[in-house]
């Protein structure tokens, strides 16, 4: 399991902004925080950390959200499958 | 799953979300108050959390670090940093997986009939000394800014105190030598005089061929986020592709490769020509320099004087129509340039980094860069200056101030100085003379030197590298790196954590010690020097390189070599523990146990330091803090006070009071700073009719210099797992090219297979294509030119002269 806390921050257009906000708690692997101005905070737990990135993606896409910032990734019980990229 | 399990789940879920709220509380605050009863970390049941700086580029974030049974397990953005406010980018929250790679280095290897054989680290150790011992000085030291300052700082003393040998340069020389240059020729000595802070209070930000939103995305993000509040504040993106910064810039302007240097002669022009020199600044402030007696003759690297007059003749034929004949840039993004600085209601940040510096002019652009915010006024208000950046976690910390270039000694001094030399030869209790007056091989000559036989003048037998990976990263590779393979009596040992490029030629591989394995100091982009505490153990045998080199001083010391005394006859890194006994460091098992090592180096540096006002904190107080701004200045109270903004008096303690701005240390003695004029010099290779594009590298996001730790986190690899070529959609229909077909990219130097990408995250403009250097199975570096500023002798990576052709599959 990997557990990542992101800052997402949205536009400033609250129908848009809202729009976000039901699509990320639609979405499987989201807890949403509390908002601050314009920014969310939002928690992501994946059982694959190959995931998390592909959530991260998907997330920066959705048109209403300006940026996400990670500020925490845990992931102990999620050791990396680190591969030999020598040549 | 248990509930026991449940419980630890919601345990961290909590912890996650408490760490998103805290930042959103405190981004956007220039200081970062701690809140009463203070600002508590993450609590994951077990995890023990330690500060750090970021392991890659030259910010200077800091990380808190989650340690459970001897390993790392979290990271968390530190709240409580200046410099990135709890934020990180996509590879500082990756970076605790780079010790876990499964490929890790864990026994010194030695080659022996071309295979790699366990060998133990007495005998490595005693190999290299043999190797010394027979040539002292054919032997030669490569570093990087990714050393730490202890480390870099014990190599140097090595080298030029007890080998009386200059031959030490670091990977740095291939990324911010052209800074140094430009900023010791314009105000006497190196390093900005700004900071960060600039990002929060500029109305402008002008980038000068950098893409600072995948180069430095946290301080990126730190000027977006104003935006995002609603500051009315321009970003212009001086570039030659369009990149994820040109996504988001107000205004792109796309200009020729090396035309920069006529481009800030053109916003000369303007200023001049529209009567906005900030006159009084001017003249109180800064005297005009030329770079020859006359035009025609070679240039200098502090030139002539000039008189304003003569300045103004100089720079008046680079108008806008005939600078837009150079550069590509129309007229009125010229004009638009010239208004702008000519306007002094606005606050002008200008950021540079490799485009810049990369350069065969580098040191020009960057005097240029400095001269129009001189001559402007731009400069002294904060958010209102150039500033240049690093893409190294401390290349300014142990590169520009330990000094870890062949012409330096700590302190910004130089060897061929004889004062200054006597002077470090003093600090370090030797006898006079010892320290060699000539400076050793620049990086590039290092390796040419390295590469060529000895009986036709190559005078480096055996080379040192340690924390970096030349074999990939040093320009046109099959001259400076890969002839070295037919040559077997040269001699190339590796200290790294991984196997590289470079260990693929290297007779003995030390394995490394990285990160929170160490103890560590480094040194970021504002002057900021940062600490960090061993935190978990190294795999198998690795061990510091920093013991290392002590460890080599020490065999040498036992074998006789008279340079590993000092003056009294004591070893060279003599120290002693806390009731005064020799410690005896060299001894592995000793190393952190007697003293602290890298505190008694730093300290035993830190005089250096006070000489030319670069006065770097104490120890203690490192510790406490998430790095401190030189010069630390000790207050009649007792604290110590950091320097956001040096040479004004309003922030550095070492103006003199009544001066207002006071260049203390600049070149002609007179406290005032250059005003540039350096002409435009086309490139040393441009595109012709056989090879017709320009060829430009760098770096993506995700990947870290040569990608030895960032390509070994799944995360990052998946996510740009190799290089390609970046090119137009117009060139690839004209060549039948489609994204993803594999083409082979030619130079003069050499070629490589690699897919194209057509409209990718980057855009080259027609005539130009893009290829990122990370990928050590596509080594774009074969292809590039060792052609270099005269100067700086930083080498130009990013415009050579290419053609393109499919690939037969």
């Amino acid at each position: 399991m990997q557990t990542c806390a992101w800052v997402v921050t949205l536009t400033a257009d609250e129908p848009r902004a809202e729009a976000v906000r039901q699509t990320l708690r639609g979405a499987g692997p989201f807890t949403l925080g509390p908002m601050q101005g314009n920014n969310l905070a939002v928690v992501v737990e994946t059982t694959d950390p190959h995931a998390a990135q592909a959530w991260h993606e998907w997330a920066a896409a959705l048109p209403g959200v300006e940026n996400i910032e990670v500020v925490f990734v845990h992931w102990e019980d999620a050791a990396p499958e680190v591969t030999h990229v020598h040549v | 799953m248990s509930m026991f399990e449940t419980t630890r789940r919601e345990f961290i879920r909590a912890a996650a979300m408490a760490a998103a709220s805290a930042v959103m509380g405190s981004r956007g605050l220039a200081e970062v108050p701690a809140p009463p009863g203070g600002r508590e970390l993450p609590m994951v049941p077990g995890v023990a959390w330690n500060k750090a700086p970021c392991r890659f580029c030259g910010t200077g974030c800091h990380v808190q670090v989650g340690v459970k049974d001897g390993r790392v397990v979290a990271i968390s953005g530190d709240r409580l940093a200046e410099v990135n406010q709890g934020l990180l980018c996509v590879k500082g929250y990756h970076v605790g997986h780079i010790l876990y790679g499964k490929d890790r280095l864990t026994t010194p290897l030695l080659r022996q009939n071309g295979e790699l054989k366990p060998i133990s680290w007495d005998e490595a150790i005693g190999i290299i000394a043999q190797r010394i011992m027979a040539a002292p000085k054919q032997f030669a030291m490569y570093g990087s800014g990714q050393w730490t300052v202890p480390e870099g700082y014990a190599a140097n003393k090595f080298m030029k105190a007890g080998l009386s040998n200059n031959h030490i340069d670091p990977n740095a020389r291939l990324c911010m030598a052209s800074a140094v240059t430009g900023y010791i020729s314009t105000y006497g000595v190196d390093e900005p005089y700004n900071c960060y802070d600039d990002l929060d209070h500029c109305d402008v930000l002008l980038l000068w061929g950098n893409n600072f939103a995948e180069m430095h995305p946290v301080l990126f993000s730190r000027f977006i986020d104003r935006k995002l509040k609603g500051d009315r504040i321009t970003l212009i993106d001086l570039t030659t592709r369009f990149t994820r910064t040109s996504e988001r810039a107000d205004h792109v302007l796309t200009f020729l490769p090396q035309s920069d240097l006529a481009i800030a002669n053109c916003i000369a022009q303007q200023v001049l020509a529209a009567n906005a020199v900030a006159t009084g600044f001017v003249s109180k402030h800064c005297t005009f320099r030329k770079p020859w007696k006359k035009p025609g003759d070679p240039q200098t690297l502090m030139g002539e004087p000039c008189s304003f007059a003569e300045y103004q003749q100089l720079v008046a034929e680079y108008t806008p129509e005939h600078t837009a004949k150079i550069s590509g840039l129309p007229v009125e993004q010229l004009r638009m340039l010239g208004r702008l600085f000519c306007d002094k209601s606005k606050k002008i940040t200008s950021l540079w980094c490799m485009g810049m510096n990369q350069h065969t002019q580098g040191t020009a652009i960057n005097n240029l860069v400095h001269a129009i915010h001189l001559l402007s006024g731009h400069w002294g208000r904060p958010g209102d200056g150039p500033q240049s950046l690093t893409g190294q976690p401390s290349a300014c910390g142990t590169v520009r101030e330990v000094g870890t270039l062949a012409h330096a000694l700590p302190g910004d001094l130089r060897v061929d100085v004889p004062d200054q030399a006597a002077k470090a030869e003093q600090l370090w209790h030797l006898p006079p003379g010892r320290i060699n007056p000539k400076p050793g091989h620049h990086t590039v000559l290092m390796w040419e030197k390295f590469c060529t036989p000895s009986e036709q003048g190559g005078d480096i037998d055996t080379l040192w590298v340690q924390v970096t990976n030349p074999g990939q990263s040093l320009p046109h590779l099959h001259k400076l790196f890969e002839a070295k393979a037919k040559l077997p009596n040269k001699f190339l040992i590796v200290s790294d954590v991984y196997p590289t490029a470079t260990t693929q030629l290297a007779d003995l591989i030390l394995p490394s010690a990285m990160w929170v394995e160490k103890n560590g100091i480094y040194g970021n982009s504002e002057r900021r020097t940062q600490q960090w505490f061993k935190m978990v153990e190294p795999p198998g045998q690795a061990r510091d390189d920093c013991w290392q080199t002590l460890a080599v001083a020490r065999k040498l010391f036992d074998l006789g070599f008279p340079g590993m005394k000092d003056k009294d006859g004591r070893f060279l890194f003599h120290m002693t523990d806390a009731n005064g006994q020799e410690a005896q460091p060299w001894i592995w098992e000793n190393y952190y146990r007697q003293v602290n090592v890298d505190e008694k180096l730093y300290e035993e540096y830190r005089p250096f330091t006070l000489i030319k006002h670069k006065d770097v904190a104490p120890y203690a107080e490192l510790v406490k803090s998430r790095g401190l701004r030189w010069p630390v200045v000790k207050q009649p109270d007792g604290t110590w006070k950091e320097t956001r903004y040096r040479f004004l008096e309003e922030f550095d303690d070492y103006v003199a009071k009544g001066k207002g701005v006071q260049f203390y240390h600049s070149v002609a003695k007179d406290d005032k700073a250059f005003i540039w004029f350096r002409p435009y010099v086309p490139p040393p290779e441009v595109p012709d009719a056989e090879y017709p594009l320009w060829l430009d590298t760098g770096r993506v996001l995700e990947h870290w210099h040569t990608a030895t730790m960032t390509g070994r986190i799944p995360q990052l690899k998946r996510a740009v797992p190799q290089a390609y070529v970046e090119i137009n959609r117009l060139d690839a229909q004209a060549l039948g090219i489609q994204s993803g077909d594999l083409v082979r990219l030619e130079t003069r130097r050499g070629h490589v297979q690699l897919p194209a990408l057509i409209d990718g995250r980057g855009k080259c403009p027609p005539g130009h294509v893009f290829v990122p250097f990370f990928d050590e199975s596509k080594l774009i570096n074969r292809l590039t030119l060792d052609a270099h500023c005269p100067f700086s002798k930083e080498p130009d990576y990013k415009k050579c002269a290419a053609r393109i052709v499919k690939a037969k599959v």
